[in-house]
């Protein structure tokens, strides 16, 4: 069986706490990212989650995507998901996640997007 | 005796090699192929492809090692015995002598081995049995794999037995579950007196018991919904979302497909936001004497409508998935299915099956396959899918449930 692996990164450009992930988001990687964004949440108001360098993600990954945008909702704060590919894209549409998430290019776009807002 | 499938691991201590040669090649002799390894070897997962029939594992090796070794083949349907053994001092044997292990001592003569391989052979197959009818997994087994047969009973449990078949149609159902549990799941039921029947197909988010829970009440609160609504419609005003308009006098099972998605929808985010669980599901309800179906696709795969004049049809999302947000909005939609029209449901196990190299099976290859079969029955349609699939996947291991449901109407 191939191993499926996930390397999260943690970084900050100006108020917002980036987490990018690069690999596989599915069920077994998921609380990791889960992990890491519940710290960057209790630190930051604004996050950005960066998807450039996934490779895959399966439902579970849909679900930490969810649990983050309420985590952060509850936290006063605000979350952006940026570097979506075309098939993400589409998959997030048909699961109808993009009527609330803040979707942004890059992580310039994605502070703009999530400071402009009252 | 068949011949099995031997894996002999070696142990750490001094003498330990010379003693596995002997069993090695006393198990040869007795017409076996073994296969000789070293604890660190079987840890790095380097027999991970092995089916083995049983374990040989010299007795210098810890407890701990005998019990990982132990575990790593238990998602076989039959998981390898295990069979300790050593050299004519015995010793190493007492480390293990409180785990209730099998033990093959010397000398290690072709008769002898024989005789306690078979009797290694029919243990394993009483302990299987015994394993099937124990309600309470035996300590041994690590938690996940506990966690793991829970959760597919609890799924396995909610599945229905039989669907209903109204006259003139034909209904098959195939469910494949991965082995890791995760929360598919499909229904069927008649609704408004058996003048309706209601099929779906699900999927929730995630794998696990909770994924699993979380499949068994979204289940229970669509089937009760469903057909309870329906008896005096009483519930229903208040169940209906205030913006739906309906542009005509609703039609007979649309009212309690409305409120009973928009109802589910609502229970769910209103009690169960924080668990962050959704499920995407197609449900319709069919009138079986026209052919007309009113269906919710709330973020699910498209299902496939195969036209016996050829050609077919994807039913797209009406709807975001369930359990998302409390005000969304979900719309009805009808479609017609004529004789010997087919509507093939399915969840993302079928279309995201990959293989070792990581393609995807992929919707335009399931499209493609079903066309080629539309003069199929329900049942073949589902049984040839699922070869097709399967043999798609080939040795990659299959990562998520394969549900479907082929609706096809005869005349």
């Amino acid at each position: 069986m191939p191993t499926r692996t996930l390397d999260v990164t943690v970084s900050k450009e100006g108020e917002l706490a980036v987490v990018a992930l690069t690999g596989d988001l599915d069920s077994r990687t998921a609380p990791v990212v889960q992990e890491h964004v519940g710290r960057a949440l209790a630190e930051h108001r604004l996050l950005a989650l960066d998807l450039s360098n996934l490779r895959y993600m399966s439902s579970a990954g849909l679900r930490v995507m969810l649990l983050s945008y309420r985590q952060a909702q509850c936290a006063s704060g605000q979350m952006a998901v940026v570097g979506l590919s075309e098939e993400l894209r589409m998959l997030m549409s048909a699961v109808g996640f993009l009527n609330f998430f803040t979707v942004a290019e890059d992580l310039g776009k994605a502070a703009e997007l999530l400071t402009e807002t009252p | 005796m068949d011949e099995l499938t031997l894996l002999v691991v070696e142990g750490p201590e001094e003498n330990a090699a010379a003693e596995t040669h002997e069993l090695t090649r006393a198990l040869a002799e007795c017409g076996n192929r073994p296969v000789l390894s070293s604890g660190p070897e079987v840890l790095a997962g380097a027999h991970d492809a092995l089916e083995p029939d049983l374990l040989l594992l010299h007795a210098s090796l810890t407890a701990k090692e005998v019990a990982l070794f132990g575990q790593k083949w238990q998602h076989l349907r039959t998981p390898p015995g295990v069979l300790l053994f050593c050299g004519p001092d015995h010793i190493p044997l007492d480390a293990h002598l409180d785990h209730e292990m099998d033990f093959l001592v010397p000398p290690f003569t072709p008769t002898l081995v024989r005789n306690r391989l078979e009797r290694g052979h029919q243990r394993r197959r009483l302990a299987r049995t015994a394993a099937e009818l124990d309600p309470y997994p035996s300590l041994s087994l690590l938690q996940h794999d506990r966690d793991l047969k829970i959760g597919r009973q609890i799924q396995q449990g909610f599945l229905p037995p039989e669907l209903p078949c109204p006259d003139g149609w034909e209904v098959a159902t195939g469910f494949e579950p991965a082995r890791e549990v995760s929360g598919d799941f499909y229904d069927g039921f008649f609704m408004a007196g058996g003048r309706r029947a209601a099929f779906l197909v699900a999927d929730v988010c995630d794998k696990g018991i909770g994924a699993a829970l979380f499949m068994a009440l979204v289940r229970t609160l669509l089937r009760f919904s469903a057909q309870n609504l329906w008896a005096g419609g009483a519930l229903a005003p208040f169940l209906l979302p205030t913006q739906q308009v309906f542009l005509s006098s609703p039609s007979i099972g649309a009212l309690p497909l409305l409120s009973t998605v928009h109802g589910a929808n609502r229970y769910l985010t209103a009690n169960h936001l924080q668990q962050a669980y959704f499920v995407t599901l197609f449900f319709c309800v069919t009138d079986p004497d026209s052919g007309r179906l009113l269906y919710i696709n709330a973020g699910h795969n498209p299902p496939v409508l195969l036209r016996a004049s050829g050609g077919h049809r994807l039913l797209r999302t009406t709807g975001p998935a369930v359990g998302l947000w409390p005000d969304a909005v979900f719309t009805i939609a009808s479609v017609t299915l004529g004789p010997s029209d087919t509507l093939f449901l399915y969840t993302d196990g079928v279309t995201e099956a990959r293989n070792a190299e990581r393609e995807l099976f992929g919707l335009p290859r399931l499209v493609r396959l079903l066309s080629g079969m539309s003069g199929a029955g329900a049942g073949d349609m589902v049984g040839r899918t699922l070869a097709e699939v399967q043999a798609h996947t080939g040795r990659a291991p299959q990562s998520d449930d394969i549900t479907m449901l082929a609706l096809r109407r005869s005349r």
